[in-house]
């Protein structure tokens, strides 16, 4: 595949490998507990309650550990995403892929930023 | 006979728009699951967008929150955690096995001296860090 490396290449390859580390080992627990486990009843739905989700976040700690857990993720799904859409046929968007990829991931960091460090 | 980069052409195979299903008439059951593995990170996205939403919740306050979690018990939403479940397996396996894999093919990244480290060290290392990550977590969850 042909594109012109752009300066800013090897930042998003190290984001994606962040990213995939990062969602390899923490994301599959976390579908499990919150996705499956308490809707499922399998486990205690009041360790999801509004109580206890509110407590938990005032530490700074839990804040940054879900910062690590939302954001790097995003930047792995961007770039495999940028790359697969092209090689499935979308060629001609190779110049716009990037933008719209890593842009949404940029745009999902300050999202996240903003609902843990602003709004909570 | 001058061969000039005017006069040659680089041959490339003509590929099909669907190679991940059919290539040269044949199922690639390679390039098929090259695809699911990069699917893995679109499920890996909208779980997180989908966890976000409900942490955004949370200023919302109780109501909005209990609601929400009580529409995750739905068949729709339990049914699209189950398969984002499987891809985010799909994803831990095929990238925590990367580095295995390439110490396999002889590249060598871990070595003892002049040995190179047995794969199956670094198998033990990497799946290794994701049970107990797994553990640690489900342990601050349920305990914390």
């Amino acid at each position: 595949m042909n594109y012109k490396e752009h300066k800013s290449e090897p930042f998003w390859w190290g984001m994606f490998s962040q990213g995939g580390v990062i969602a390899a080992l923490l994301i599959p627990i976390h579908i499990f507990l919150c996705g499956l486990a308490v809707p499922l009843g399998l486990i205690d739905p009041e360790l999801l309650s509004y109580e206890r989700i509110t407590a938990l976040l005032q530490n700074p700690l839990v804040k940054l550990y879900l910062c690590v857990l939302l954001i790097f993720p995003l930047y792995h799904a961007a770039h495999r995403i940028r790359f697969t859409l092209a090689e499935i046929g979308l060629h001609s968007l190779a110049k716009v892929l990037p933008v719209l990829c890593y842009g949404g991931a940029l745009a999902g960091t300050a999202v996240v930023l903003y609902i843990l460090w602003v709004l909570l | 006979m001058m061969l000039d980069s005017e006069t040659t052409k680089t041959y490339t195979r003509p590929i099909s728009k669907a190679w991940w299903l059919r290539d040269r008439g044949h199922f690639n059951r390679r390039y098929f699951m090259f695809l699911l593995r990069e699917l893995t990170s679109v499920f890996v996205a909208l779980y997180v967008v989908i966890f976000t939403y409900e942490i955004f919740l949370l200023t919302k306050g109780p109501d909005a929150h209990a609601a929400f979690q009580e529409s995750l018990r739905s068949g729709p939403f339990i049914v699209f955690f189950v398969i984002a479940l499987l891809f985010a397996l799909y994803h831990s396996w095929t990238w925590l096995g990367l580095t295995t894999k390439m110490q396999a093919a002889g590249r060598g990244l871990v070595k003892i001296g002049t040995k190179t480290l047995p794969p199956i060290f670094i198998a033990l290392g990497s799946y290794g860090a994701w049970i107990v990550a797994t553990c640690v977590i489900a342990y601050l969850f349920l305990t914390l």
